[in-house]
Formats: C-alpha cells, sequence, structure tokens
C-alpha cells in the first residue's frame, strides 16, 4: 500500500495506540511522514498553525488517524470543528476506536467522517477504510 | 256577609224570593181578574142606561114629553155610582144633564174630560151603537141620537159610572183568595226548604267539611256510599287524598336516599347559581375546611379558588353556559380555610330550573394521587438518571476497559512477532555465542504459551466486553413496533444462516405462522438466537432437525421452536437465560448470550420467552407475544 504525498496525523492520547498504529501502518508498507498528537486540542492547534512543535504546510496534504476518546478535546468534538472549518472539511479523516458502537459509528459518519475502523488496526479493516475514502483504488 | 253567603243561606233566601215573587204575582192575577168581571158589569149598566137615555131624548123631542127624561134622568140622582148622564151635541155642548148645573155648559168642563174625542168618534159612527169607554175607576158608554138623514147623529148621550166600589171589592176578594194560596204554599215552602236541607245543603256542608280536613293536612271524611254525584266526588277527594299521600312519600323517600347520597358521596358536591352557592354537602365543607354550610352559602367559589385556577374555572363555566358541553371534566385547586391548598379533580354540569342555569360540580381531593404521582415522577427521572448513569458507565467501559485490552493484545502479538524472529537467530546463530540449549525452550515453548494465554485471555475478555455491550444497548435501542411477516422473517433468518445449516446437514422446517407487532431487527434477532442454540446444540449422534410452529389464541400469540438436540437438565433450566451462563463451555463457541438477549427483547414487548425440555431428546422454546404491542419505556 502506497499514500504518496500525505502526511499521516495520528491523534491518540494512548501512547501504546499511538506505537501499535504507526507499527501497523509501516507493515501494511506505508513510509509516509507521520505526526503524532496527544489529544485533539494539539490537533487544532496544528491546524490552525499555533502547535509550539510542529508547522503546518499549506500545500502538502494530510490524513488525520482520530481517536475518540481524548482529554481535552475528544475525537467527535474535533471531527465536527475541522468539518466545520470550510479550509478544512476535505481533509479525509478516519476514526480510530475501541468500540463499535452503531451509535457512536453513525454520528461520526453523520459528522463527515470518511471512515471507521476499530482498533487493533488490521490490514483489512485500514485497506477497506482507505478505499472508503478514495485513497485506495479497490484491488 | 261575604258574597257568594254560604249553601244554608242561599237555599232558604231562594225559596223565600220564590214564594214571595209567587204570591205577588197570584194577587196580581186575581185581582185582574176579579176588576175585570167587575168593570164588565158596570160597562154593561152604562150602556144599557146610555141606550135607554137615547132613546127617551129622542122620544122626548117627538112627543116633546120633558117630564118623562126629567123623570127617568131624575133617578139617577139616587143611584150614588152614576157620574153623570148627559147629552152633549156636535159642539160638545152638554144639552140635557143628570144634573142641571152642567146644562148648556162645554163637555170639557165636565169630569170627562176626553169628551171631545169621545164625541169625535161617536159623531163618525152613522149608525146608532154603544161605545164603552173605561177611565180607571170610571167607565163610560156613549150612544149616538141618530136624526138627520144622512145619518150623522145629531147629539149623543153618555153614561159615567164609578167603578172604585167594584174595584175595592175585587181587591178584597183576591185578598181572600191569596190568603188560601198561602195557607198552601208556606207549609210547602218550608217543607221544601227542609228536603232541599237534607239532600243538598248538609251534603254540601259534608263535602266541604271533608275538604278543609284533607287542607288541614288530615285525612278526608268518608261521608258517602252510593253511586250519586255526592258519593262521587267524595270517593274522588279520598283517592286523591290517597294519591297525594302517596305522591308525598315517594317523594320523601326519594329526598331521603338522594340526601344519603348526597351527603355520603366521599366527593364534594356544590351547586352554585350566578357565582353564589346555593348547596354543598358534608365532604365539600370538609374539603374546604368548613364547620357549617353557613360559612360558604352565598358566597362565591372563587373565594376558594386558588388563584391558578380562576381562569380555567372561568373558561369552563364559560363553556357550559354557552352550550358547547352539558358535562366537562374539571380540576382545579382549593385553598382550605386553614390555608392547605388541596387539588381537585372531577365533572362539572349545566341545568336549568325555574330560575334559570345552575351549575353542578362534582369533585374529588386528588392531592394524595397528585402527590403520589410527582413521588412517581421523581422516581421515574431518578430512574432516567440512572439509566443515563449506566448508560455512561457502559460508554466508558466500552472504550475505556478496550483501550488497555488493545495494548495487551497489539504488543504480545509484537512479542510473538519479536519472539519469532528471536528464534530464527538462535538457530542462525553459531553455537559457542549464546547458550541455545538454555534459550532453546525459554524462547520455544515458555514464552509462545505464556503469549498463547495471555491472548486467549484477552479474547475471551473482548468477547464478554463486546457481549455485555451488546446486551447493555438493547435496552437503549429505540424500537420501531410494525406488522411482521413471520414467515418472511423466518426465511430471513434461515438465509442468514445458511452456511451453519448447510455445514450440520440441519432439517429446519418452518409451519404456518401468524404474523405480529414487532420490532422486526429485534425479533430476527430472537429467532436468530433460538435457530443457532437449536443447531449449536444439536445431538452428536443424530441429524438436526428443527420446527417452528406458531399460534394464535384471542389474546397471545405463540411461536415454538423445536429441537431434537441434547436438551437442557430441569436444573439448568431457568440458568439458561442468566447473563454469560453457558452450558457446556468447551463444547461450542459463543458469549452465552443469546437467550438472555432473547429475554430481554421480548420483555420489551411485554411477552416472555419459556423453555421445555427432556435431557437427550430436545427442546422447545417458547416465544409468547401480546397481539398487539405497545413498547415499553427504556428505563426497565
Amino acid at each position: 500500500m502506497t499514500l504518496p504525498h500525505i502526511t499521516i496525523l495520528i491523534a491518540d492520547d494512548d501512547e501504546g495506540h499511538v506505537i501499535l498504529v504507526q507499527d501497523s501502518l509501516r507493515s501494511f508498507g506505508l513510509d509516509n511522514p507521520i505526526i503524532c498528537f496527544g489529544d485533539g486540542q494539539e490537533v487544532l492547534d496544528f491546524i490552525h498553525g499555533v502547535h509550539p512543535k510542529h508547522r503546518l504546510d499549506v500545500n502538502a496534504s494530510y490524513l488525520l488517524l482520530l481517536d475518540i476518546r481524548m482529554p481535552k478535546v475528544d475525537g467527535v468534538e474535533t471531527l465536527r470543528r475541522i468539518k466545520s472549518d470550510p479550509r478544512f472539511r476535505k481533509m479525509p479523516i478516519i476514526m480510530l476506536s475501541t468500540t463499535d458502537d452503531p451509535m457512536e459509528v453513525t454520528r461520526c459518519l453523520e459528522l463527515g467522517c470518511g471512515g471507521y475502523v476499530t482498533k487493533p488496526v488490521d490490514y483489512p479493516k485500514f485497506a477497506a477504510a482507505m478505499q472508503d475514502i478514495g485513497l485506495l483504488k479497490p484491488e | 256577609m261575604k258574597f257568594p253567603p254560604p249553601i244554608r243561606f242561599i237555599v232558604p233566601a231562594i225559596l223565600i224570593v220564590f214564594a214571595t215573587v209567587f204570591l205577588g204575582l197570584r194577587y196580581q192575577l186575581l185581582q185582574e181578574g176579579e176588576a175585570e168581571i167587575a168593570r164588565k158589569e158596570v160597562t154593561d149598566l152604562a150602556a144599557h142606561q146610555a141606550a135607554r137615555l137615547a132613546g127617551l131624548i129622542k122620544a122626548s123631542k117627538k112627543d116633546a114629553e120633558m117630564e118623562h127624561l126629567s123623570r127617568e134622568l131624575s133617578f139617577h140622582d139616587e143611584d150614588p155610582e152614576l157620574k153623570y148622564a148627559v147629552e152633549v151635541d156636535a159642539n160638545t155642548q152638554i144639552v140635557t144633564a143628570s144634573h142641571r148645573i152642567w146644562e148648556g155648559r162645554s163637555l170639557n168642563s165636565t169630569p170627562a174630560k176626553d169628551a171631545q174625542s169621545i164625541l169625535d168618534q161617536v159623531l163618525k159612527l152613522r149608525t146608532p151603537q154603544t161605545l164603552i169607554l173605561s177611565d180607571r175607576d170610571v167607565v163610560m158608554a156613549a150612544y149616538p141620537i141618530s136624526e138627520e138623514e144622512n145619518g150623522h147623529p145629531h147629539s149623543i148621550t153618555i153614561v159615567a159610572r164609578d167603578l172604585s166600589n167594584h174595584l175595592g171589592e175585587a181587591r178584597n176578594s183576591a185578598y181572600q183568595h191569596l190568603a188560601s194560596t198561602a195557607l198552601v204554599l208556606v207549609p210547602s215552602t218550608c217543607l221544601l226548604g227542609l228536603v232541599l236541607q237534607s239532600l243538598l245543603t248538609n251534603r254540601i256542608q259534608r263535602l266541604a267539611q271533608s275538604a278543609a280536613s284533607v287542607l288541614e293536612g288530615n285525612k278526608p271524611i268518608k261521608s258517602f256510599s252510593g253511586n250519586d254525584e255526592f258519593a262521587k266526588i267524595d270517593a274522588a277527594l279520598i283517592e286523591a287524598d290517597s294519591r297525594a299521600r302517596s305522591q308525598k312519600r315517594s317523594y320523601e323517600e326519594l329526598l331521603l336516599r338522594y340526601n344519603h347520597m348526597v351527603e355520603t358521596l366521599p366527593a364534594m358536591v356544590m351547586v352554585s347559581r350566578n357565582q353564589r352557592i346555593e348547596f354543598i354537602n358534608q365532604r365539600g365543607l370538609e374539603i374546604i375546611g368548613a364547620t357549617s354550610a353557613s360559612q360558604l352559602l352565598n358566597r362565591s367559589p372563587y373565594d376558594f379558588l386558588h388563584q391558578d385556577s380562576h381562569a380555567k374555572t372561568r373558561e369552563t363555566a364559560e363553556s357550559l353556559r354557552n352550550g358547547m358541553a352539558t358535562d366537562v371534566p374539571a380540576e382545579c385547586r382549593v385553598v382550605r380555610m386553614d390555608g392547605v391548598i388541596v387539588d381537585l379533580e372531577g365533572v362539572s354540569s349545566l341545568y336549568q330550573d325555574e330560575r334559570g342555569p345552575v351549575i353542578q360540580s362534582v369533585l374529588t381531593d386528588v392531592s394524595e394521587r397528585k402527590a403520589s404521582e410527582a413521588k412517581r415522577e421523581a422516581l421515574s427521572r431518578d430512574l432516567q438518571d440512572k439509566n443515563k448513569e449506566l448508560e455512561a458507565i457502559v460508554y466508558v467501559a466500552s472504550h475505556d476497559l478496550r483501550s488497555p485490552l488493545v495494548n495487551v493484545m497489539g504488543f504480545s502479538r509484537q512479542l510473538a512477532g519479536a519472539c519469532h524472529q528471536l528464534e530464527g537467530l538462535i538457530k542462525d546463530a553459531p553455537e559457542a555465542s549464546v547458550k541455545s540449549t538454555e534459550l532453546e525452550p525459554i524462547v520455544h515453548t515458555t514464552i509462545p504459551r505464556a503469549l498463547r494465554f495471555i491472548e486467549q485471555g484477552v479474547i475471551k475478555m473482548d468477547a464478554l466486553l463486546a457481549g455485555f455491550l451488546r446486551f447493555s444497548r438493547i435496552g437503549g435501542a429505540a424500537m420501531e413496533i410494525q406488522r411482521i411477516d413471520m414467515n418472511t422473517l423466518l426465511k430471513s433468518v434461515v438465509g442468514s444462516l445458511t452456511y451453519q445449516i448447510q455445514q450440520t446437514q440441519t432439517d429446519v422446517r418452518i409451519g404456518a405462522l401468524p404474523g405480529c407487532e414487532a420490532d422486526p431487527i429485534q425479533m430476527n434477532q430472537v429467532f436468530t438466537n433460538l435457530i443457532d442454540n437449536a443447531i449449536k446444540y444439536r445431538h452428536p449422534d443424530r441429524h438436526c432437525v428443527i420446527s417452528v410452529q406458531g399460534h394464535a389464541d384471542e389474546s397471545h400469540l405463540t411461536y415454538t421452536v423445536t429441537d431434537n438436540g441434547i436438551g437442557i437438565a430441569n436444573a439448568h433450566a431457568d440458568k439458561i437465560f442468566e447473563i454469560f451462563h453457558r452450558l457446556d463451555p468447551s463444547a461450542s463457541t459463543g458469549e452465552g448470550l443469546g437467550l438472555t438477549i432473547a429475554q430481554r427483547i421480548l420483555k420489551r414487548h411485554n411477552g416472555f420467552i419459556s423453555v421445555e425440555s427432556q435431557p437427550g431428546e430436545g427442546s422447545s422454546f417458547t416465544v409468547t407475544l401480546p397481539l398487539t404491542t405497545t413498547p415499553t419505556r427504556n428505563a426497565e
């Protein structure tokens, strides 16, 4: 699997989950640059250009992998804010969650997320989500 | 004396008047009759004398025998009843007279004042005849003395006689006759009076007494028998009195009954007119906290109504008065005299009596019910809060409990991978550099076994957690009750289980099933679980056969899923519905939730599930649903 010219953003407060997701992505063959954030607020700071460590490149493309349950601003709220901002509405977002609660899945899809993947992330689930948002052509 | 006077005076009065009038008329008739006879006699005498005098005059004129005439006339002096006898000429001059003083004088100066008219009539007569003229108590007769050739009388004779003596005699005779009549009349009138008194007056008086007795509230006096009018009136009086008494009795009974009803009713009954209380029962007094009706009568009901209820009550009264409704549900708050607020509920209605519209309200004290309703509402709110709390816990559990599991799962896999790599490295490594004999069992056996148990534990825990969440979500999911064709639904269930059915060569037989009202997704889950269980717990020694039958009676629908599987021991029959209970965890997969979920779904549909089983023979699960389903509240 290759996703050229895309920077992958991972937002998850659990360090272990971040490592596992990163490892999974690497194992899928992705060598894209990855930026990790500890909560929704950091993501919002990043896209608004006020993150202390990471700079937003307006010309770059991003894919956001968003955990739902996070401190400060949770995943659903982060999704809602990004999708209500015209500048970032088109940014592809995939929700990463520990639960497959249908109500939550529906809520996120209604807010405009591109896909919904339950942890642990495995290749078939991730590939299906990539296909859903059009970053990966169906085989 | 008042008019008309009592009957005991009327009858004698009528009799007296009758007798008097009769006697008066009788006297008149008698007297006139006698007078007529007398008048006739006197008239005849006068006529005779007038004719005789005329003859004498005529003869004397021929013979000039005045002596006869004068003698003839002189006899008149001895006749006391002779007023006069005269000869009158055509000029009404008296030619000859019985009394000399009148001779040569005009007739007009005589007592016979109407002599001229007499003369006129007599002079018109051509032949001699008697003309009789009567004037009160004087009778006159005229006779013409015909002399001339043309027949016109030359003069006439007039004889006037006094009647008064005769009339007096006639009166006396009449009095005598009258006396004899009265002799008969008076006793017979008295007798008639007595008869009338006994036949009419006394009886009417008795009726009047009877009527007076009724008026005084006593019984009528029965005094007549027979079939005459008095007896009929008497009977009517007695009958009317007895009817009135019976009506009064039933009226009093009715009054007592309704009074008792109204006074013992456990509700306030209040009647008001023009916003003034006209009646209120004992319970009403208690509700308002008054000790006597006088505290409330003639006051406005609004004096006791809570401010909040004024507008609504006015609206109710208005709609009643406008005839929009004859009775309307009423709900109001009343401030008792001691200040306590009481909630009342009931019905207000309007009726019309002779003085106009009246509003009647029948209201019961629902304060306790309102209070318990409020308490129940608070409990329900509390329960909802608890439910939300529980949902929050479920939400947290679903994320936070699975979160570490994901790490354990992910990193144990990494560890397994690392172990695998290590195994390869050991295999390739030079014998001398590593103590492969010591490492080999650790890397080959100990670590992989530990990882296997870790993974199994994690998978098991994950499954339990997922099942727990699935179960808890049923309570929160909205129910969409709709008409379901159960034949179609079962076909779809069997379709989704095709793989298992084919693998196990199961025979599923579905009979004709009645439709039901339920949530189709949840019903699908129930029957999927039941058929899936029947396949899972099939008997190893025989072909699995599952039969689904349905039946509808007047109140319920039943669906039975029967299998020929291993069956359930009686000791376990109740436990199989418990959460996470599994009969034989090693023999089959699943987390032991199927029946628990089925039971929960049916409970939400006001139905239930039951099992009958014979160990070794098979089981029969019966799903019972009401004919129509109203979803129960989420708060269970």
